[in-house]
């Protein structure tokens, strides 16, 4: 197959990172063409950081980007920007358009598309994600799950190759997240689009034909969905999503407050919580 | 939290001042109050006046959002008034309690400033009530075109007009939550001394200005994932439709203020 993403070698490190540790240590990785990608780990492994070094947000400090057979570079990081769309994961911050249509049409603005074609490209894709009543609608009147997308709709306007999902879902509830999850398949299916998604959710990177695990700037692990899951126990430290009151329950333990061992829902953690200093 | 604000508070309709160009909009409201810095007498007010609530009446949005549009301003405007009849030297007394004497020119004066603040509220508010913020900052980038020429970024200062103006809402809902969470760990916003009040400002102000700018982070990354690289080679998706019916308007505004220059004392 072809390969549409190619890292060879790649190093980052944050400038104000003072430990002196890199970011992403001398990840290498290739992605085919019509993919799905997942990519887990816990929080700080590099995850966000890798997939902004693909269309040069974040500028590597060594090692090469190589997108769709093109090295990044400053001449080049504007059709490579054309070619991937990132959808992150707070769905204010990346509204920028004062209505729906106008956050769709912005991507096209930036790239010169002339005003009819514009026109025509936004109601298609606001279609393909059955927002098209909203076209004249507000940001604040539209639920999470809602803008996000919109802002899938901004990436398919313009036409790009490969979808990245930066953790699009995880400000959102499930029922939303299956809606944003539903979309993504259905645009797979349709135009083949190469997806990477940052996942903490295990259902969303169960999806994904392939996943990969980094941990502290690194890929530690890859394989289908059955070989990661198989790791049980260590999915935790991994970073994927088990209920929200077990975790809670884990680093209270790591501050030496003594829980109650059996399960909690998260009403009775609360509950258990606020009592926990009342000497009533 | 927004209500009692009406700068900016556009109420949605379709009567003619609605369906208006933004451009003539703006132009007319400056227009419009060039004239009445024009005006000097009863008869140039009453002429004002007159095509003042003909417009109010033509936009059919209700009297009472024009009344809410003076509120803020409406100590400026007593203030201002008694400033006049207290202090203005003429030469037809009327009364005289020792230090306060209060002259004809005086109240004539006080009514004019009176006038004049009226009509400047009420049709700027007219402006902001019948246009969407969004078409007015689209207005102004249009009509600060020329000023490109001398590499003034206008197309920059509209997009961040426009963006400032699309998380308006965002921000006065993270106040809220702010505000909210603050409750919850004791905190009282509405008791204390005024000193104590303002105080009590400053945590929110921070955890605010701390999430602005986190968000203007991820709003620049996003962004510039999307290509936006500035400049002007960018095509407008949003288009703005001068008819018949604005240079009309225009025409009217242009012939009101002659016609003022004509009363004018």
């Amino acid at each position: 197959m072809d390969t549409i993403i190619e890292l060879d070698c790649v190093s980052f490190s944050y400038q104000y990172d003072d430990t002196g540790e890199d970011t992403l240590k001398e990840v290498s990785l290739k992605i085919s063409k019509g993919e799905w990608l997942a990519i887990i780990g816990p929080n700080g492994s590099g995850k966000s950081t890798l997939v902004k070094t693909f269309n040069g947000i974040l500028p590597v400090r060594s090692g090469r980007v190589l997108v769709d057979g093109e090295v990044l570079s400053d001449e080049t990081v504007w059709e490579i920007r054309k070619k991937l769309g990132m959808v992150f994961q707070n769905p204010e911050n990346q509204f920028v358009g004062a209505t729906v249509g106008d956050d769709v049409a912005f991507g096209l603005e930036n790239h010169g598309v002339p005003r009819d074609e514009m026109i025509h490209r936004v109601e298609k894709a606001l279609e393909t994600v059955e927002m098209k009543e909203f076209i004249d609608r507000e940001p604040s009147s539209l639920s999470g799950g809602q803008k996000q997308r919109v802002a899938i709709a901004g990436i398919l306007a313009l036409k790009p190759q490969v979808l990245v999902l930066d953790e699009s879902t995880s400000m959102l509830d499930p029922r939303a997240r299956e809606e944003i999850m539903d979309t993504i398949r259905y645009i797979k299916e349709k135009t083949g689009m190469t997806v990477i998604s940052i996942t903490h959710n295990i259902d969303e990177a169960a999806e994904a034909s392939r996943i990969i695990i980094m941990e502290e700037g690194r890929i530690i692990d890859e394989g289908d969905s059955r070989h990661i899951f198989s790791k049980g126990e260590q999915l935790i430290d991994l970073g994927l999503d088990v209920p929200f009151a077990e975790r809670l329950k884990k680093e209270l333990k790591v501050q030496n407050i003594q829980v109650p061992d059996d399960y909690m829902t998260k009403k009775e953690l609360r509950d258990w919580l606020w009592t926990l200093n009342s000497k009533m | 939290m927004s209500q009692g604000i009406v700068i900016g508070q556009y109420i949605p309709g379709k009567s003619f001042i609605h369906r208006l160009d933004p451009r003539l909009k703006v132009s007319a409201t400056v227009l419009f109050l060039i004239t009445v810095f024009l005006a000097n007498n009863w008869l140039s007010y009453a002429v004002l006046l007159a095509f003042t609530i003909l417009a109010i009446f033509l936009s059919e949005v209700s009297l009472r959002f024009f009344a809410n549009g003076l509120k803020p301003l409406l100590l400026l405007i007593i203030l201002t008034v008694f400033l006049q009849i207290f202090f203005t030297q003429g030469e037809i007394l009327l009364f005289n309690w020792g230090p306060i004497q209060i002259y004809q020119e005086g109240l004539i004066n006080a009514a004019f400033i009176f006038l004049r603040f009226m009509l400047i509220i009420f049709m700027s508010t007219l402006l902001t009530l019948t246009t969407m913020p969004l078409e007015i900052t689209d207005a102004i980038e249009y009509l600060l075109r020329p000023l490109t020429r001398i590499k003034v970024p206008v197309y920059a200062i509209a997009l961040m007009l426009s963006i400032a103006l699309r998380f308006v809402p965002t921000l006065m809902e993270e106040v809220q939550k702010i505000m909210n969470a603050q409750r919850a760990r004791g905190m009282d916003f509405s008791e204390g001394s005024f000193i104590q009040r303002l105080k009590n400002v400053v945590p929110l102000l921070i955890p605010l200005f701390v999430s602005a700018f986190n968000r203007a982070d991820d709003l620049a990354i996003a962004m510039e994932s999307r290509g936006y690289q500035g400049g002007d080679h960018r095509t407008k998706y949003r288009q703005l439709n001068w008819m018949k019916q604005d240079t009309f308007v225009l025409f009217i505004y242009l012939l009101l203020g002659g016609l003022i220059l004509y009363l004018r004392s």
